[in-house]
C-alpha cells in the first residue's frame, strides 16, 4: 500500500492544530469543564478503557454485530433486489418502499424492535439489517436492471444461462455499482449499531458512550466518539475505498488513468 | 481458393422472416419475408440501406431476437433460441471490461466446461492469430477500438461456431486497420471454412470479403438481389478488377438509399 | 509547505498541548462561558413523575408563580436525570427536582462546585416486582434470572445492584450470572408481560402498574431496607452560582415548594385529581386512580432531605464500582440553610 507522504503530514497537522484549538478553547473556559474536557481528560478516559478492557471488548462486540446483521443484509437485500427484477410488479411496488425506508431513521426501529423481537441481540440485528438493507435491494434492483442488454446478449449467445449467466455475467457487470450501495448500506448499518448500542444493549462501543453520558463522564463519551469516527473512516477507507477503486480501475473508470 | 459453385449443403435457411417495430404510437414493418440460403462454407455479406434491418435479421438468425412470420433452418433443425453455434460479432464488440483480454475470448470456453489449459491453448491460438498475443493480460478500456474489434474476433472464432455472424465489425475503424483487417479476415475463412454472414454499408468491403453479396431493399425489407462475386482470393481492396462488382451492387443499391432517404420518418 | 515542516509544526503543537495538560492539571485558566444569571427570571426544571408532584402541581397550576412574584418562572420538562443535570451544567436552568443518584453524580464531575441540594422533595416509592411465575421465592433464587431498572445509573439501578452485591450475587458483566437490563419503564412493562425479564426495581407508579397489569407481585418494598422506611428518591438542587447570586429568589421557591408540599398531604384526595389533571396537561396522559392511591400509599411527599440516605446511596454506588477509583467525598453537596429558615419563619420543625 503506498503511503503518500505529503496526504500523512497534512492529516498530522489538520489534527494536530484540532487539538490545540480545543486546548485552547478549554484554557479559555469557554464551556464549563464538566461539559467539555480537556484534550488530556479524554485521553485519562481512554487510558482507562483501554486498560480496563473495556474498550476492545466493546469493539469486539459492536464488530461483530455489526458484521453479522450486514452479512445478512447483503444476502437478504440481494434476493429481494432479484426478485424485484424478476417480478416485475413487485419490482415497482417494492421500489417505492425501499426509496422510502431508505432513510428511515435507524433509531426509529428501536421501540418496534424491542417490542416484536427483544431486547436483545437479535432485537440489535434487527435494527441493523432494517437500517441497511434497502441501500442493498435499491442498488441491487438498478444495477442489474442498468446492465446494458448488449452484455447479456452476448453471453447468451456464448451458451451462458440461467445460474452460469448469473454468476458470470450479472454479478461481475453489476459489480461497481453495486459496490456504492454496499458502501451506502455499510454506513447505514454503522449509525444503526451505535444507536441501537446506546438504547438497548449493556455491551458494546454505543453502550460505553452511554455510560459516559448517563455519568456525567464527558471524557468517556468524547473518546467513544473519536473511537466510533476512527473506525467507521477505516473501515471505508481502507476496506470499501480501496475495493470500489480496484474495480473502478479495471474497468477503466479511474480518474487516472 | 473457394468458388460459388463449390458449396452444395444448405447449412441455413432463413424462410419469410418478418419483423415490426413498435414506433411510438405505430408499428412499421422492417423485415417484410426475408428469403435467403446459406451453404456451408461461403462468405455472405449483406448490405442494405440504413435501418432496413440488417442487424435485426443478424440478431433473428443467431437466435437473440424471434421471427414473427417464417423461421429459420439451421442444419435442417428451425432456430428458436441463442446458440454458440451461430455466433454473432456486434458493432460495439461488447467485450466483458471486467475481464482481461484473454478471459474474455475464454468466457464461452469457461461456460462451456472447458478446462483451464485448453481454454488457455485455445485463446492463446486466437489471440496469435489476431496478432494481439502482446495483450493477453490487458483490460479492455487499455485497447483502441480496432484492437477491441480483433478481441471480438478472436472470441467468436474460439467458439468454433458452425456459423459467424457479424454485424458491421469494422464500422468504428480507421482506414488502415480495416484494409489490415480485410486480408485478414479472408485468411481466417480460408483457414476455418467457416460460414459466415457478414453484414456492412460498405460496398467494397462486400466486394472483397463475400463469395456473395445480398442487396436488402429498404423497408419493408425483402432480399432485392443476390449477386455472386466470382473472383480469385486474396483480394485486395484497391484492386481495380473489383469495381465492376461494385457497380453491380451499386446498381441494385442506390434507389434503394434513395427511396430510404425520402421516407425518413 | 513541505510536508516535514508539517510534521515539525504538528509536533510542536502537540508538545505544547501536552505540557500545558500537565502543568495547569486540566484546570481552565479563565472562565468565559456565560454564567450568568438573572434576578427577574428563574429556570426550574422537573420530571413529570409522581415524585415530583409538588412541582407537577406547583408549576402547572400557578401556585410557585404567585409566591414568586415579579420574578419570572420558566420551566422545563426532563425524562431522566442526566439531562436535567446537563442542562444545569450548560446554565439552560438554575433550579431543578431530580433523583438522588444523578445528584451525586453531578456532585463530583463537578468537583463539587456547580451545585447544591437545597430540599427534599420526596421519600420511598421504589419497589422490587417480580413475575408471579417467575419461580423466585426468596432471595436464593437469583441466579441466572434478568432484571430491569430505568436507567443504568440512576436511584433505582443503583438499589437494585447494591442489593445483589449484599446477597451475594454478581451482574453478568462482573462475571455474575445475574443480568441487570436498564431499560426505559414504560418498556419494563412490556418486557414483563412478554416474559423477558424476571423482574425489575421500579420507582412509583410502576411498581402499582406492573403488579395490576404484568401478573407481578411486590417482592421487596425498598422502605424495608432503610431506617423507618425513609430514603430520598427526589429532590431539589440547584447551581451553586444561582444560589449564590440569588438566596432570595432561591428563598421564595422554597417557600412555595414547603407550602405545596403541606397541602398536597392535608388533601390527599384533591392532590391526587389535580395532580392528573396537571400531568395531563404535560403528556396527553393520566394515571389510574387506584394506581395512584397505591403508588402513594408506599411513599411520602415531604421536604425533609434524608441526608443518610444520600450518604448510603453514594457509598453503595461507589461499591457497585459507579463512581470512579477513589471513595467520594459528597459531605458538602448539603446546603439548606435557606430551608430551615423558611422552615422557622413557618413554625416548622428544622432539618438537622
Amino acid at each position: 500500500m503506498k503511503i503518500d507522504l505529503d496526504d500523512v503530514a497534512n492529516a498530522v497537522l489538520f489534527f494536530a492544530v484540532f487539538i490545540g484549538i480545543w486546548q485552547l478553547v478549554f484554557v479559555l473556559g469557554i464551556w464549563p469543564k464538566v461539559s467539555l474536557p480537556s484534550p488530556y481528560a479524554v485521553a485519562e478516559s481512554f487510558a482507562e478503557v483501554i486498560l480496563n478492557y473495556t474498550l476492545f471488548t466493546g469493539i469486539g462486540i459492536t464488530l461483530g454485530r455489526l458484521v453479522i446483521g450486514f452479512l445478512i443484509s447483503i444476502a437478504l437485500g440481494t434476493v429481494i433486489g432479484l426478485a424485484m427484477i424478476k417480478f416485475k410488479g413487485f419490482g415497482k411496488t417494492m421500489s417505492s418502499i425501499s426509496a422510502g425506508l431508505l432513510s428511515f431513521p435507524s433509531i426509529a426501529w428501536v421501540p418496534f424492535s424491542i417490542l416484536l423481537i427483544g431486547f436483545n441481540d437479535a432485537g440489535i440485528l434487527f435494527v441493523v439489517i432494517m437500517s441497511s438493507i434497502f441501500s442493498i435491494t435499491i442498488s441491487t434492483y438498478s444495477s442489474v436492471r442498468n446492465i446494458p442488454p448488449i452484455y447479456i446478449d452476448a453471453a447468451r449467445n456464448m451458451g451462458a444461462k440461467g445460474l452460469s449467466l448469473f454468476l458470470h455475467l450479472t454479478i461481475p457487470a453489476a459489480t461497481p455499482s453495486l459496490i456504492i450501495g454496499i458502501r451506502q448500506g455499510w454506513s447505514f448499518a454503522w449509525h444503526a449499531i451505535i444507536g441501537a448500542e446506546i438504547l438497548m444493549s449493556i455491551v458494546g462501543l454505543g453502550h460505553i458512550l452511554s455510560v459516559g453520558r448517563e455519568f456525567q463522564d464527558m471524557g468517556l463519551v468524547i473518546a467513544s466518539m473519536i473511537t466510533i469516527f476512527t473506525i467507521g473512516l477505516l473501515v471505508d477507507r481502507l476496506l470499501l475505498f480501496k475495493l470500489e477503486e480496484k474495480i473502478r480501475s479495471r474497468w477503466g473508470l479511474s480518474s487516472d488513468r | 481458393m473457394l468458388y460459388a459453385g463449390d458449396f452444395q449443403l444448405t447449412k441455413l435457411e432463413a424462410k419469410n422472416i418478418t419483423k415490426y417495430f413498435q414506433h411510438e404510437t405505430h408499428r412499421i414493418k422492417a423485415l417484410d419475408g426475408i428469403n435467403l440460403k446459406v451453404e456451408d462454407g461461403e462468405f455472405v455479406c449483406i448490405v442494405g440501406p440504413s435501418g432496413c434491418g440488417k442487424s435485426t435479421f443478424l440478431r433473428i438468425v443467431s437466435g437473440l431476437d424471434t421471427t414473427e412470420e417464417g423461421e429459420v433452418i439451421f442444419d435442417g433443425k428451425p432456430v428458436n433460441t441463442t446458440s454458440p453455434e451461430r455466433i454473432l460479432v456486434f458493432q460495439e464488440g461488447a467485450l466483458f471490461p471486467w475481464l482481461t483480454v484473454s478471459d474474455n475470448v475464454e468466457f464461452g470456453l469457461k461456460i462451456a466446461g472447458v478446462p483451464k489449459d485448453e481454454r488457455r491453448e485455445i485463446s492463446s491460438r486466437y489471440l496469435d492469430m489476431m496478432q494481439l498475443t502482446k495483450f493477453a493480460n490487458s483490460y479492455t478500456y487499455q485497447l483502441s477500438t480496432g484492437m477491441k474489434q480483433r478481441v471480438a474476433i478472436a472470441r467468436a472464432l474460439a467458439m468454433d461456431p458452425d456459423v459467424l455472424l457479424m454485424d458491421e465489425p469494422f464500422a468504428a475503424l480507421d482506414a488502415q486497420t480495416r484494409d489490415l483487417l480485410l486480408v485478414e479476415m479472408q485468411l481466417i475463412w480460408e483457414r476455418t471454412k467457416k460460414t459466415i454472414i457478414f453484414v456492412t454499408h460498405n460496398v467494397a468491403e462486400a466486394v472483397v470479403l463475400g463469395t456473395k453479396v445480398v442487396v436488402f431493399s429498404n423497408r419493408p425489407s425483402v432480399v432485392k438481389k443476390e449477386i455472386v462475386i466470382d473472383y480469385r482470393r486474396p483480394r485486395l481492396v484497391e484492386d481495380q478488377n473489383l469495381a465492376k462488382f461494385q457497380q453491380d451492387v451499386m446498381k441494385e443499391l442506390r434507389p434503394e438509399v434513395k427511396a430510404g432517404s425520402k421516407n425518413q420518418s | 509547505m513541505n510536508p516535514k515542516i508539517k510534521f515539525a509544526i504538528a509536533g510542536a503543537i502537540i508538545a505544547s498541548v501536552i505540557a500545558v495538560s500537565l502543568v495547569s492539571n486540566s484546570e481552565s485558566l479563565f472562565s468565559l462561558n456565560d454564567t450568568t444569571t438573572r434576578a427577574d427570571v428563574v429556570r426550574i426544571g422537573y420530571f413529570p413523575n409522581i415524585n415530583h408532584a409538588q412541582a407537577v402541581i406547583g408549576l402547572g397550576n400557578g401556585d410557585f408563580q404567585k409566591a414568586l412574584g415579579n420574578v419570572k418562572v420558566e420551566t422545563q420538562i426532563f425524562n431522566a436525570g442526566p439531562s436535567a443535570i446537563e442542562a444545569l451544567f450548560a446554565n439552560q436552568i438554575d433550579v431543578t427536582y431530580v433523583g438522588s443518584n444523578p445528584a451525586i453524580n453531578g456532585y463530583i464531575k463537578s468537583d463539587g462546585e456547580s451545585l447544591r441540594i437545597i430540599a427534599g422533595a420526596a421519600s420511598g416509592g421504589a419497589v422490587f416486582v417480580v413475575r408471579n411465575d417467575a419461580e423466585i421465592n426468596s432471595v436464593d433464587d437469583f441466579s441466572g434470572k434478568k432484571f430491569s431498572s430505568p436507567q443504568l445509573g440512576n436511584t433505582q439501578d443503583v438499589a437494585l445492584r447494591a442489593y445483589l452485591l449484599k446477597n451475594g450475587y454478581k451482574t453478568t458483566e462482573n462475571g455474575g450470572n445475574v443480568e441487570v437490563i436498564p431499560v426505559k419503564n414504560a418498556d419494563i412493562l412490556t418486557l414483563m408481560l412478554k416474559k423477558e425479564i424476571d423482574g425489575a426495581w421500579v420507582p412509583e407508579p410502576w411498581g402499582a402498574k406492573l403488579v395490576k397489569e404484568a401478573n407481578s407481585r411486590i417482592f421487596l418494598d425498598e422502605r424495608d431496607l432503610w431506617p423507618q422506611g425513609k430514603f430520598v428518591t427526589a429532590h431539589i438542587i440547584v447551581s451553586t452560582e444561582y444560589l449564590k447570586n440569588h438566596p432570595d429568589v432561591v428563598k421564595k421557591l422554597l417557600a412555595a415548594h414547603v407550602d405545596e408540599t403541606q397541602w398536597i398531604n392535608q388533601n390527599k384526595e384533591e392532590s391526587f385529581k389535580v395532580f392528573n389533571a396537571e400531568l395531563e396537561k404535560l403528556t396527553g396522559k393520566t394515571i389510574p386512580e387506584d394506581e395512584l392511591q397505591e403508588a402513594f400509599s408506599r411513599m411520602e411527599i415531604t421536604y425533609d432531605p434524608v441526608k443518610e440516605s444520600l450518604f448510603k446511596s453514594a457509598s453503595d454506588a461507589f461499591d457497585i464500582g459507579f463512581l470512579g477509583d477513589v471513595r467520594p467525598d459528597i459531605s458538602g453537596i448539603y446546603d439548606l440553610k435557606l430551608l430551615n429558615e423558611v422552615l422557622e419563619e413557618k413554625g416548622l420543625e428544622q432539618i438537622p
